[in-house]
């Protein structure tokens, strides 16, 4: 169908136009803000990859995401860290800290054209295998829908107590002063930031699309099926995971580059679930949900939290809850029963007589 | 500092364990995992504060239960009942309402910590140790409240027909039970019994609004390790993790007993040769 192939090249035209308007409409301090979301989209990205598709929920993916960004932060700025507010020094012997210091030092030395290569291939690769760990301890206990939020819920609350003491990366007081990946102020940091989203989004929108995109959904909605024919659903969900967690490395990794900070929060269970507050708005397992998600929300949080405060996050909750009981299938899904709606509407009514 | 670390693992194992029955009758009768337990825990510490004051501590102990099991089941009618037999809607409905809960609390109460003088400051000498005789205390209610909610399910009327319902919900509606009744009773009962575990663990602790996601955690990681919805595994369970937990906070610290705990659970769970299954009550 025509239609059907225009239509990845057509959303992708359409992406790249919107995200070009971004620095040509707005001021610096709001294309800096923006830019700041895009990251964000990855890591909805990511959880979408789960949950829209393979019905697998997690509550750790900001694990991952501060994980990623933790790692990018220290090769970006160098190791030298005030350990002011860390309380529990691992490194503390002055060879120990000097070791750790060469080592960050050579890593980061490794750079393409001014970016330091290895920011983005090691949150990568450490968030990919440790995904790959937890992957196989989930598939293994079995009632996966049960049982996967529950050990990513684990995971999410060791990483963020375990980043909250480790002085090597700031401790409580966080990673501050992380130099951006590229100079030349907001607009280049947004157009890097921009590219990487643009790519990933088209990666995915072509990943879903494909056999494999199709096999991996398939493992979701009928793994003892996939199993009969043939494949290895365990293996292939376990390495899916890793692929999942992997992406939102990448997205902390983007992220830190653009807000210059990460702290243990982000690993925290609040943020993980804030990042499923954006696909549940957006609408899991439809292309646009991780876009406007994090866009719809982001902008609430942005426009009504100073205002608000506490009462912003009970809006928070009152929302998801909303969002599960009256519309599972998110905005995107709103939008989509609207636009058939609307399609009935002004259908032309066949004659009750007319032959079909 | 055996005896200790004995003591205190029993204790924070018996609020575990209080908190894991409930989560446990949550799900086993209605398929709801209830992410908002925390949360619920989080009122029953600060029903405590709030009334032992004026009505002493051996009351608002006594009240607790019965007020956090009465907010629960306006929760049930107003929210749970579109959850039943959904996991993962369940689970993002109910974190949904915790986030509710928590922000109402930090509201109406303010984010400050708030403490609860212990109900029996004297202590005991077990081994040459002396030991506060509340957390012995606490260990024995919630061995008492474990055995009494087991057998009430065991054994008595109501109880056997939670159990129906939890087998199948349409059998016991043909066979002249109130499915909805017996639903919106289970969750009365989980939680007050987390309302029970506030109540009793406040005097040890601080009690602020967003204390309800250690006992979430802990909770989950009993029922990750008993499996949801066995009462006696979660018993045990709660008791195994609290005395791991205690040997590595008492002579180490908090953070590397967390550490150390979770690391065991995942390899416990990645070793065992059986996938789980999970059985109702």
């Amino acid at each position: 169908m025509l239609r059907s192939r225009l239509r990845l090249p057509a959303t992708a035209a359409a992406g790249l136009l919107a995200l070009a308007l971004v620095p040509a409409l707005m001021s610096d301090f709001n294309v800096g803000l923006i830019a700041q979301w895009l990251p964000l989209v990855v890591l909805a990205i990511s959880l979408d990859l789960l949950w829209g598709e393979n019905r697998i929920v997690s509550f750790g993916h900001g694990a991952f995401f501060a994980g990623g960004g933790y790692i990018a932060g220290l090769l970006l700025r160098g190791p030298q860290s005030d350990t002011t507010g860390a309380n529990y020094d691992l490194l503390s012997e002055d060879t120990g800290r000097s070791a750790f210091a060469s080592v960050v030092d050579a890593l980061g030395s490794v750079q393409l054209a001014g970016v330091p290569l290895l920011a983005f291939v090691l949150p990568i690769v450490l968030c990919g295998l440790v995904g790959l760990l937890v992957g196989f301890v989930i598939f293994r206990i079995g009632s996966v829908e049960i049982y996967a939020p529950l050990v990513t819920l684990g995971v999410g609350v060791i990483a963020a107590t375990v980043f909250l003491k480790l002085a090597a990366i700031g401790g409580s007081n966080g990673l501050s002063g992380i130099p951006p990946y590229v100079d030349g102020g907001p607009q280049a940091v947004y157009w890097f930031t921009a590219a990487w989203l643009l790519a990933i989004y088209l990666a995915y929108a072509a990943f879903r699309r494909s056999r494999a995109g199709r096999r991996w959904r398939a493992a979701g909605d009928d793994p003892i099926r996939l199993d009969a024919l043939g494949v290895h659903t365990r293996r292939l969900r376990a390495l899916g995971f890793a692929a999942s967690t992997a992406l939102a490395g990448l997205a902390g990794a983007l992220y830190v580059g653009v807000s210059g900070f990460m702290s243990a929060d982000i690993a925290g269970v609040l943020f993980s679930v804030q990042a499923l507050i954006w696909l549940a708005v957006g609408g899991p397992g439809s292309l646009f949900a991780p876009l406007v998600g994090v866009l719809a929300i982001q902008l609430g949080q942005h426009e009504l939290s100073e205002q608000l405060q506490e009462t912003w996050q009970l809006l928070l909750g009152v929302l998801l809850i909303a969002v599960v009981l009256g519309a599972p299938r998110g905005l995107t899904g709103l939008a989509g029963s609207g636009v058939a709606a609307l399609q009935r509407l002004f259908a032309r009514q066949p004659h009750p007589g007319a032959p079909s | 500092m055996l005896t200790q670390i004995i003591a205190q693992g029993l204790s924070v194992g018996a609020v575990l364990a209080l908190s894991a029955l409930g989560l446990t009758v949550i799900y086993g009768v209605m398929g709801v995992v209830n992410l908002a337990h925390g949360e619920f825990v989080m009122l029953g510490a600060y029903s405590m504060a709030v009334l032992s004051e004026p009505l002493g501590p051996w009351a608002a102990i006594a009240l607790t239960p019965l007020i956090v099991g009465a907010i629960g089941l306006v929760v049930d009618r107003g929210l749970i009942r579109w959850l039943y037999q959904n996991p993962v809607k369940s689970m993002l409905g109910t974190f949904g309402l915790g986030i509710v809960i928590r922000q109402l609390v930090l509201i109406a109460e303010g984010p400050g910590l708030r403490y609860v003088d212990l109900p029996i400051t004297s202590s005991v000498a077990i081994l040459g140790e002396q030991l506060p005789v509340w957390r012995l205390l606490l260990i024995a209610l919630a061995v008492v409240t474990g055995v009494l909610v087991a057998l009430w399910l065991s054994r008595s009327a109501a109880g056997l027909k939670v159990r129906i319902a939890t087998v199948d919900a349409d059998v016991a509606s043909a066979l002249g039970t109130n499915v909805s009744r017996v639903n919106a009773l289970a969750f009365g009962l989980g939680t007050a019994l987390a309302g029970l575990a506030g109540a009793l663990v406040a005097p040890l602790n601080s009690v602020y609004p967003n204390m309800g996601v250690s006992y979430l955690v802990g909770a989950f990681l009993v029922v990750i390790l008993a499996g949801l919805g066995s009462i006696r595994n979660a018993l045990l369970w709660a008791a195994g993790v609290g005395l791991v937990t205690s040997a590595v906070a008492v002579p180490q610290d908090d953070v590397l007993a967390q550490v150390v705990v979770w690391t065991l659970a995942l390899v416990i769970v990645a070793l065992r040769r059986q996938t789980l299954v999970v059985s109702r009550v």
